[in-house]
Order: structure tokens, then C-alpha cells, then sequence
């Protein structure tokens, strides 16, 4: 009772205006570009549009999973190459998946409590960036040296290292292994597949639909309206539209694929998993009033959010939970949505995803099937880990405003077993 | 907590440190006690009334009197460092450089030099300079007098020995230590090429012995420590490789062979090394004060040196203080090679750009070729372009920004539309401006609704080499908007040259001159390959046909057309492109023109230009002229149009003229600029060899001299 009590006086946070780079393959176009520079460029964009911003933003927000130790924190080295002011603070955040979803939220927070008016937030990811390691064992082998004094000394230090000290590890790899389960990302998509029954052919079908459905988000010039060409400042290549998306996509070629993540038996392939992807998200969110005193444009209002957990190894189950935490609390039920975005970690995991939300069917309903992640999603696209949970807010915010509909959920399945659920409203 | 206690500390030990009164104009002496119990003694420079800290004689007279004073006999430590942000010493006084006109003059300035820096040696103390900030010419030369050369990690700090671009030899001592201390083959590069290093670099070739983090600042403790560590190492080369001096001074001179014609300094800078690598150093000093002397009383080093203050003054007009701030963001229409060109100038120096193009595959490939030709330097670019540069094929965006940079086709139609479609989409304080290199600026902009913030920049291709921009002010153009884009041009690291409206504006009325009596001479009989020939021994970087080959046959007749237009008879067309367009060989782009382009070397086509040139004779005999005739013929009515310019006021003065020729047009600078070598020349020779040409020559108009000889006086 007494959050309804708050939300009367919360201020109404809007998304104004929101921007991001292609999201192009891992180790293809953009594979030299620093992440931060990614970043920098969205944030650019944003702030020669709306020059009147650059004095009145209060925090910089992104979200980022794998932070580079070159750019640590970094919204703030991000906040650093624009023209914006060194007095504005700027933190980052991670969730996993849904960090960039985070960001948004943490900026929902600062304006409800009147920290902040208007934040830049967004979110960032450079996949290709992610470095491969030595062991500790080989760090920790390689200490003495500094100690050791003489050749000899020096010598004994380095004969105690073997081969296995010098394996590397992929560090991309590694941070998609869940450190509890032990489980790789791809292998919680057979567990689901496993559990409720979802085919190969099903989860073949649904990448088919995903890369047609951002096809013709292509084709009909919706996703010009956010993607911004990058240039990449190495090789003077023009990067103008997403890479990954494969028009001509198809049952029978997703068929000839082998299971990447259980070699036997299993059926997660690479074809209707998400793909390893470099990209940046910038977002203006703002509260209402600050957004109208500055003759911002609105988007959307972005309404409430929720985030729930759940076991490990069925971290894809996330959005059904969070989404069903979200309209618990506010008594709606999916009736009330027009649109669901569920990000497309693995097909597998968005089709069990339903068939959990189906659960509770008698007392919520069931979301509209027909505009489930209605321009594609990350199986198309990609899944810039940071930076995913940014795109669905834009794009979703978008698409009700361009569709005139009035209410929808954006929502991403976290690695760990979270799951997080942000609601958008459109301003007809 | 420990801040604080730092703070504290701090600030007791300044305590110990007492500065005295102001006996010295040109630096503060503080002084302080070691923790060995000796004195400590520091010189803040400031030269007075100087916005740099430079060598003025006043300062080199107070310097010699203060190392006489007990203060400085009786210090232990001895440091110099500047008391002016970012620059230590920036060199010795130009002006006084200038002014040398006898030889013997010059030896007693460079003796009396190295007699104040001699003096460190004499004293009981360690001395150290501290180069925080950019450290040149006679300032390092003071350096290497010292014990130690300490400088701070800022790679904005520079150091070297840039004397050679000035036309002299370094003559405080710089040409006969830097060897010995860095190695003949190093010491060679820098001087010759009159580079300047960062720290880093420059620690690597020993140039300086410690690099100290930016935040330090020297005193009494951190002196102490650096004599312990540094002051006792040997700072010089072996022997060994001083032995080869001979050798390495044979090849560089081969190097640099087809430079020092024009350049004596680069040859007295290896004559000098050579000379004294195996000297004692008051032996080689004298050789070194005479070669000083012999290369400061040159006519080159004047001309260079005239150049030098010409870029200072044209930077100087970038920094004229504005109301409002300055450009941040930029919008540029026309993805070619132009647009492009002034896009990633602009993203590479930190300005945000919008580059709009109806096909983003055009910019592709003005990018790509833009990436080709500058591959050496591209990656130092690489992080700003990616956060700077915009591309779009709409015009989202353009409302909010500070200025836009039209580069599309020169059409009057053409630009007409694009600037009334541009007028309803800006904001009302965004400055439109048109990159015409031909077309009047008052006809660029006839139809805008406020032509008081609509001017002209006139970029050269290549944009990203080009030093020039011309900025052209219109009838109507508000004079602030002409500071905020001088200030964006210098921002941009180039060289603004403010002019009136005018067609073709300075270089290209100037250009234009040279082009038409290129082809003229063509058909006045003269051998192609002689005249090209001609061209380049005087020092301009290309002979007219081929210059005509690089920008494009079609768009040097297109550009002509409008000069002769605008301008009259003296532009008259030359006759013979047309025929080379019908044929289609427009230059480079098509690889055909004068000359063609299939094999590395671009080759003079002999028999083409033969014929051309038959055509537009027109059955008229050959004209028989001498080298000295043909070499007149094309610089000398390009200096009367100079002169014509000035009259109409388009540029303020004769020596803007030189600024377009020697920045925009590859005049060579050591000849100081076309006006200088008139003056060289002599007003009378002008004259007549002028009334000559016009007697003997078709097209007289363009030989007039007759109120153009005023300007010449004015020099």
C-alpha cells in the first residue's frame, strides 16, 4: 500500500531519446574498436542532437559485463571522451545479461529520488575485446621474481613453470560458464530444452522467425530510426547496419547444424543460440517535467520494474518470472500488454520461458504470442552482453510509438538465474 | 588525513625556500637549503613582456650577471626551469636573428652565447635544467651546457633543435655537443630536420637524462636525489662511435642532396659536425660561430624566417577572443572527397561531425582513399574519428548544431537548393558556410534568408595535408563569425587566411594566372617537358600541366570558364582543354592528361601535348623565348594578380598573398613568398620585363603593371 502511496509523487520518468552503433559479429567490422569508444560515439551523437542536454545531465549510467582493465569503470572513461562536464559522476553496472537493462533502472531510481532530473544512460559491450588469460597458478609461480636476486635464483623461479601454467584460458568463454552450476550458458538451454519438451525443430523454427522479423524491421527502414553508422576509425570502414542477421535463414539450413554445447543428444546449435556481438546503446532518460522544460521529445514512460531469481541452472526462466513479479504488483494482468520482448538468449530458453508463463495462465492470461519479440531479437541481431537490456528498451519504446499500441514488457534471462522485467508505456 | 600532512610538509619546506625581491626582469631566484647543509639555487624564467619565454638579448645579459653574483658561486645546486606554464624555453629571439646583417655581428651573438652557458662549467655547482614545458633551439642548447636535462612527462612538451627550418645552424653550441652526446647519426636527423620530440622520444635518444612525472616540480630534496643518481653518468657518446662521424655525415649528405641547394644551412650543419666531432670544444665552438655566422646573414634564412612570422600571424587571428564559444559541433553536406576531407579534420581534432550523404558508399570511398594517402598517420587519428565522426544520409541532427560546412558540387543551382533546405532545418545561431573554390560567395548566397551568418572556408584538396584554409568574409557576414572561423580553422591545425569576396578568392585567381599561361606557353611553342622542367628548378612543387593533371582537366576549364567570367580578358580560356575533355583525358583520375599515369612515375606525353598545343596555335609560329623568359612568364603575372588582389583590398596586406602562396600553392619558402621575391627582383626589373611580355605576347591584359607596382613599395 505504501508504494502506491510513493508512486502518486514519484516523478514520471520518460525515455526521450535513445540511439546505438550496429550490433555487428565479435572479430568482424568493428573488432579494434575500444569499447569505450563505442560508447563515447553514441554519447556524441546524442549530445550534438540535443545540444541544450550537456548542461543539465545529472549521472552517467552504463551497463557493461566484461569491463576491460584498460577502461575500468567504464561509464566514467566513457563520460570522459565527450564534451560532457568532469563534475557529472558516472558509475557502471552489471547484472550479466541484463545490465544495460540495469542501467536504465538505476537512472529510474536516481529520479524517483530526486538525485538526478536527467541521466545519460546506455550500455556497452566489445565481445571481440574480451582477452584470454594465463592461469593464476601462473601469476602466482612468477612471484619469487621479484625477490629472486641473482641469475641463478632467477633461473629456479622459471624452472618451476610447466606447460599447463601456459594454457590459456578465453576469458569470454569463462564468464559465460556459471561459476555454481557449472554450466556453460548453452548447456541451462538443453536443461530447459530437456524439461519442457521443446524440439529441435521448434527452436530451429523460432531462429527462422527471429532473423525474417529483423529482415523486415530492415526493410521497412524501422531500425534506421535507432542505429546510428559507425565508422571504424582503424580501417575507415563504414559500418552501417547490423551483420548478423541472415535474410535468407531457413529451417532446412538451421537443420544441418550440429549441437555446439552437448554434443549428443542435445540441440542448441549456433544457429539458434544468440550470437557474440560488439555494440553500444545510448539512452536520455529524464523525468517528465525536465524532459518537457527542455523541449525534449518523449518516447515512452518507463513504469516500474522487477527483478526475480530463480535456480541456476534454468537461468532462461528468468522473464517469466520477473514478468509475472511485475504485473503481480501491479494487479494487471497480460492482458493489459500489448508487447513482449523476451531477449533472445536461446531460442530454447524464450520458448520455455512461455511455457512457464502459461502456468499461471488462469489467474494473469497468456501474452499476445502473434507480437512476441516483434522485430527479432538477439538470435538475429546479437547479444552485446552490456548493451542488450538498452536495445529492448529502445526498440520496444519505439515500436509502441510507432504502432501507436500502449503498453509493453521488455525483458532479458540473467546468468546466474535472475531474470528482469522493465515496463513501458507509450505516450499516445 | 595524510593529505594533509603531505600538504603540511609541503609547505614548511617551500618556508625554507625565500625568494629574492625582483633584481631580475627575465627570471625569480629562489633559493633554499639541501639536506646536505649546502645552498640550493633556482631561476624561474619569465621573459619580460614576451607571452613565450625566449633568449631576449636582455635576458642572456642578466643571466651572465647573475652567474657572476656570490649567490651563484656559492650554490651547490643550480636549477633552471620556467615559471610559464607548458614552455621552459622556446629559443632565442627571432627578431634578433632577423636582424644580423654582418657576419662578424653574428660571431659575437653565438660567442657571447656560449660564453654565459660556458660559465655552468665554471661554477662549483651541479646544474640541472628542468624542462617543464616545451624546450627549443638555444633553450636546449642551454640544457646541454648542464649536468643534468630533466624534463616532465607531458607529451605536449617538445624538444629539439628546430634552427634549420629557420635557415641557420644551431649556434649556442647545440651543432658540436648534440653529437657528442647523442651519436653523429642521431644528432644529424634532428638538426636536419628540425624535429621536435616528445619527452619520451627523446629520452630514448638521450637527449634528456630523467623524465619525472608531470606534477613534479623541483626543490632543494628532489634536486639532491637527482645529482646522486644522475649527476656522476656519463652523458656523452663512446669514442668508438664518434670515430665513424665521417662515414655517417657522407651518407646523410647524400641524403638530403636535391634540399641543399636551396637549404645552405643543412650542408653547414654536416660541415660543422664533421669538422669537429674530434675537436676540443673551444676549437669546434669557433667553427661552429663562423658557420652560425655565414648561414644567419643569408638571404634564405631571412625568407624563412619571414615565412615563420607570416604562420605566426595567420595563427594569431585564430585566437581573437569571441562572445560566443567555440564551434563544438559540425555538420558537412557532400560525401566526396572534399567533404570527407573536411569531416575527418574536424573528428580528428575532437569536433563532433555530421557528414550527410544520400549514399553512404560514396563516403566509403572517399574515406578509403582518404585512409591511403594517410596510412602513416592515420592511427594517431584512429580513437577520434571513431567518436567523432557521423554519417547519415538524413538530416537528423542538423538542427543542433553550431556550423555547417556545404562541399557539394560547384552548381550554383546545386548549392542554392542545398542551402535552402539547410536554412529550414538549423538553428538560428548555426553558421552556414560554403566550400566554393571559385564562385563568388555573393552568389553562393543570394537566396538565404540571413546572409549575415553565412561566409566561406575554402579548403584545399588534399584536405588532410593542405595547411591553408581561406576564409572569406561577404558583404553581409557578421565579423564575429569570421573570428569563430578562423578560430575553427586554427583548431583544426591549419592556416587561416582572411579575404574579401571575390571570385576565385586568393590562391586560385593566383593559381590561375600560372595554369593558363602554362597552356598558353604550350602554344606559344615552348617544349612541354622544359617548361615543366623550369617550373620545378624555381622550387614550386609542380609544373603548370601537371598541377592542371592533378586537379582534373574538367574542373581546371570549369573553374577557368568562371574566373574569365568574373575577372575579364586577363583570365581568357585557354583554348585546348576543351579538346582534352571531348578526348576524355581529364588528368591523374582518368590516368591521362599531360602526362600519363599507367606506370609508377607519372611520364610527360610528349606527342599529346604537341598536338594540343598545335591546336590551339592555330597555324602561328613559334614564339622563341629564353629559360629566363619562360620562368617570368609564369611567375610574374601571377604576382601582378597578387598585386591586383591587394589593391582591391581583398586580402589585408602583400604579405597575406605570400601566406596562400607559400601555405595553399607550394611556393617554396625559402624564396620567402611571391612578394619577397619581387622585392629580390626589384621593382623596375618587374616592370619591364612585364612591358616586355605585353609587347611581345597575345593576351597583354594579363602582363598590366601599372598600379600594381604601388604594392611592391609597400614591402
Amino acid at each position: 500500500m505504501s508504494d502506491v502511496k510513493m508512486s502518486s509523487q514519484k516523478p514520471r520518468v520518460v525515455l526521450c531519446a535513445g540511439v546505438r552503433t550496429p550490433f555487428v559479429k565479435a572479430g568482424s567490422t568493428l573488432r579494434n574498436v575500444a569499447p569505450e569508444d563505442l560508447g563515447a560515439y553514441v554519447v556524441n551523437d546524442l549530445l550534438a542532437a540535443f545540444p541544450k542536454v550537456r548542461d543539465h545531465v545529472g549521472e552517467v549510467i552504463f551497463g557493461c559485463v566484461g569491463q576491460s582493465s584498460m577502461a575500468p569503470n567504464i561509464a566514467r572513461v566513457i563520460q570522459l571522451k565527450t564534451s560532457l562536464s568532469k563534475r557529472i559522476p558516472a558509475y557502471t553496472v552489471a547484472r550479466n545479461c541484463s545490465s544495460g537493462l540495469d542501467a536504465v533502472t538505476h537512472a529510474m531510481n536516481q529520479i524517483w529520488l530526486g538525485r538526478s532530473e536527467l541521466v545519460m544512460v546506455g550500455g556497452v559491450e566489445s565481445m571481440s575485446f574480451y582477452p584470454m588469460r594465463y592461469p593464476l597458478s601462473f601469476k602466482s609461480k612468477l612471484e619469487p621474481l621479484m625477490r629472486a636476486k641473482s641469475f641463478i635464483q632467477k633461473l629456479k623461479v622459471f624452472s618451476k613453470i610447466r606447460p599447463k601454467d601456459l594454457k590459456p584460458i578465453n576469458t569470454l568463454i569463462e564468464g559465460l560458464t556459471d561459476p555454481i552450476a557449472h554450466l556453460i550458458m548453452g548447456s541451462t538451454a538443453e536443461v530447459l530444452a530437456q524439461e519442457y519438451d521443446i524440439s529441435r525443430q521448434e527452436q530451429d523454427a523460432f531462429a527462422v522467425s527471429s532473423h525474417h522479423k529483423a529482415t523486415k524491421a530492415w526493410e521497412s527502414g524501422f531500425f534506421e530510426g535507432e542505429v546510428r553508422p559507425v565508422v571504424n576509425g582503424h580501417s575507415a570502414h563504414v559500418v552501417a547496419a547490423d551483420n548478423g542477421i541472415r535474410g535468407d535463414s531457413s529451417s532446412e539450413k538451421l537443420a544441418k547444424l550440429k549441437p555446439i554445447f552437448q554434443r549428443l543428444g542435445g540441440s542448441v546449435t549456433v544457429g539458434n543460440a544468440s550470437q557474440v556481438t560488439d555494440g553500444a546503446v545510448g539512452l536520455l532518460v529524464a523525468s517528465e517535467n525536465k524532459a518537457k522544460a527542455l523541449g525534449l521529445p518523449i518516447i515512452a514512460v518507463l513504469k516500474d520494474y522487477a527483478f526475480a531469481g530463480c535456480d541456476p541452472k534454468r537461468m532462461g526462466l528468468g522473464p517469466a518470472f520477473a514478468t509475472r513479479t511485475l504485473l503481480e504488483k501491479h494487479n494487471m494482468t497480460w492482458k493489459d500488454m500489448d508487447v513482449l520482448e523476451i531477449n533472445e538468449a536461446f531460442a530454447a530458453q524464450v520458448l520455455a520461458c512461455i511455457k512457464e508463463i502459461a502456468k499461471s495462465e488462469e489467474t494473469l492470461g497468456m501474452p499476445n504470442l502473434e507480437t512476441l519479440n516483434p522485430n527479432g531479437g538477439a538470435i538475429a541481431m546479437g547479444h552485446p552482453l552490456g548493451a542488450s537490456g538498452a536495445r529492448l528498451v529502445l526498440t520496444l519504446s519505439r515500436y509502441l510509438q510507432k504502432e501507436k499500441l500502449n503498453q509493453g514488457l521488455a525483458s532479458l534471462c540473467i546468468g546466474g538465474g535472475q531474470g528482469g522485467a522493465l515496463w513501458i508505456q507509450s505516450v499516445a | 588525513m595524510e593529505l594533509s600532512g603531505f600538504n603540511q610538509s609541503h609547505n614548511s619546506k617551500n618556508q625554507d625556500q625565500t625568494s629574492l625581491g625582483e633584481p631580475y626582469q627575465n627570471f625569480t631566484v629562489v633559493t633554499g637549503v639541501l639536506p646536505s647543509g649546502g645552498n640550493y639555487c633556482e631561476l624561474q624564467f619569465h621573459t619580460h613582456g614576451r607571452s613565450a619565454n625566449i633568449l631576449t638579448f636582455e635576458f642572456m645579459q642578466e643571466l651572465g650577471a647573475f652567474l657572476n653574483t656570490t649567490l651563484a658561486e656559492e650554490a651547490e645546486v643550480l636549477v633552471f626551469r620556467s615559471a610559464k606554464p607548458g614552455i621552459f624555453l622556446a629559443g632565442a629571439d627571432i627578431s634578433m636573428i632577423e636582424s644580423i646583417t654582418q657576419e662578424e655581428d653574428a660571431i659575437k651573438k653565438a660567442e657571447a652565447g656560449k660564453a654565459v652557458f660556458g660559465r655552468f662549467k665554471a661554477l662549483k655547482a651541479k646544474t640541472i635544467a628542468w624542462l617543464n614545458g616545451t624546450c627549443l633551439g638555444g633553450g636546449y642548447e642551454l640544457a646541454l651546457f648542464c649536468d643534468v636535462i630533466a624534463m616532465n612527462k607531458n607529451p605536449k612538451y617538445k624538444v629539439g633543435l628546430p634552427e634549420t627550418k629557420l635557415g641557420i645552424i644551431p649556434g649556442f653550441g647545440g651543432t658540436v655537443l648534440l653529437p657528442r652526446r647523442i651519436g653523429p647519426k642521431s644528432a644529424l636527423e634532428l638538426i636536419l630536420k628540425g624535429k621536435a620530440l616528445t619527452p619520451r622520444a627523446a629520452k630514448r635518444l638521450n637527449m634528456v637524462d630523467v623524465l619525472v612525472d608531470e606534477h613534479v616540480v623541483p626543490g632543494p630534496d628532489v634536486c639532491a636525489q637527482m645529482i646522486r643518481k644522475h649527476g656522476q653518468k656519463r652523458t656523452a657518446v663512446s669514442g668508438f662511435k664518434l670515430a665513424f662521424t665521417p662515414l655517417v655525415v657522407y651518407m646523410v649528405r647524400k641524403s638530403i642532396e636535391p634540399m641543399r641547394k636551396n637549404y645552405p644551412a643543412l650542408s653547414a650543419v654536416c660541415e660543422v659536425v664533421r669538422q669537429t666531432y674530434f675537436l676540443p670544444e673551444s676549437k669546434a665552438f669557433e667553427i661552429e660561430n663562423r658557420a652560425f655566422a655565414k648561414t644567419a646573414i643569408t638571404e634564405t634564412s631571412k625568407n624563412l624566417i619571414r615565412v615563420f612570422n607570416l604562420s605566426e600571424s595567420s595563427k594569431k587571428i585564430g585566437r581573437v577572443k569571441t562572445s560566443q564559444p567555440p564551434l563544438a559541433t559540425l555538420g558537412v553536406i557532400g560525401g566526396g572527397v572534399m567533404g570527407v576531407g573536411i569531416a575527418l579534420s574536424a573528428a580528428k581534432s575532437g569536433i563532433f561531425t555530421r557528414c550527410r550523404d544520400l549514399n553512404l558508399d560514396v563516403v566509403q570511398k572517399s574515406l578509403k582513399s582518404a585512409h591511403k594517402s594517410s596510412r602513416k598517420v592515420w592511427s594517431r587519428w584512429a580513437a577520434d574519428v571513431q567518436r567523432n565522426l557521423r554519417l547519415q544520409t538524413d538530416p537528423y541532427g542538423f538542427d543542433g548544431l553550431d556550423c555547417v560546412i556545404e562541399a557539394v558540387f560547384e552548381d550554383l543551382d546545386v548549392k542554392h537548393k542545398v542551402f535552402s533546405e539547410l536554412e529550414s532545418v538549423i538553428s538560428k545561431d548555426c553558421i552556414l558556410v560554403t566550400n566554393t573554390s571559385s564562385l563568388p560567395l555573393s552568389e553562393v548566397g543570394a537566396k538565404l534568408k540571413h546572409p549575415e551568418r553565412f561566409a566561406g572556408l575554402h579548403f584545399f584538396n588534399p584536405v588532410l595535408r593542405m595547411p591553408l584554409v581561406e576564409v572569406i568574409q561577404g558583404k553581409q557576414t557578421d565579423p564575429e563569425i569570421i573570428d569563430r572561423l578562423c578560430q575553427f580553422v586554427v583548431k583544426l591545425g591549419k592556416f587561416p587566411l582572411v579575404c574579401q569576396d571575390t571570385s576565385g578568392f586568393v590562391v586560385n585567381r593566383m593559381l590561375g594566372m600560372y595554369l593558363n599561361e602554362g597552356v598558353q606557353l604550350l602554344a606559344d611553342g615552348v617544349a612541354p617537358a622544359r617548361m615543366e622542367k623550369l617550373a620545378k628548378n624555381f622550387g614550386l612543387p609542380m609544373g603548370p600541366l601537371r598541377l592542371l593533371d592533378e586537379i582534373g582537366i574538367d574542373i581546371g576549364n570549369h573553374v577557368a570558364r568562371i574566373l574569365f567570367e568574373q575577372h575579364g580578358d586577363r583570365y581568357a580560356v585557354p583554348a585546348g582543354l576543351d579538346q582534352m575533355i571531348q578526348a576524355g583525358r581529364l588528368g591523374r583520375k582518368t590516368q591521362k592528361g599531360f602526362y600519363t599515369y599507367d606506370s609508377k612515375k607519372p611520364s610527360l606525353d610528349e606527342s599529346y601535348c604537341q598536338s594540343i598545343a598545335k591546336h590551339v596555335a592555330r597555324g602561328q609560329a613559334p614564339v622563341s623565348v629564353t629559360d629566363e623568359d619562360i620562368k617570368d612568364r609564369l611567375i610574374l603575372p601571377m604576382l601582378a594578380e597578387g598585386c591586383r588582389l591587394v589593391n582591391e583590398k581583398v586580402v589585408s596586406g602583400p604579405e597575406w598573398i605570400d601566406v596562400g602562396m607559400v601555405f595553399g600553392a607550394g611556393f617554396p619558402p625559402y624564396k620567402g613568398g611571391i612578394m619577397a621575391y619581387a622585392k629580390s627582383l626589384g621593382v623596375t626589373y618587374v616592370e619591364d620585363r612585364l612591358h616586355t611580355f605585353s609587347e611581345r605576347f597575345s593576351y597583354a591584359e594579363r602582363f598590366t603593371f601599372a598600379k600594381e607596382r604601388e604594392v611592391l613599395h609597400m614591402l
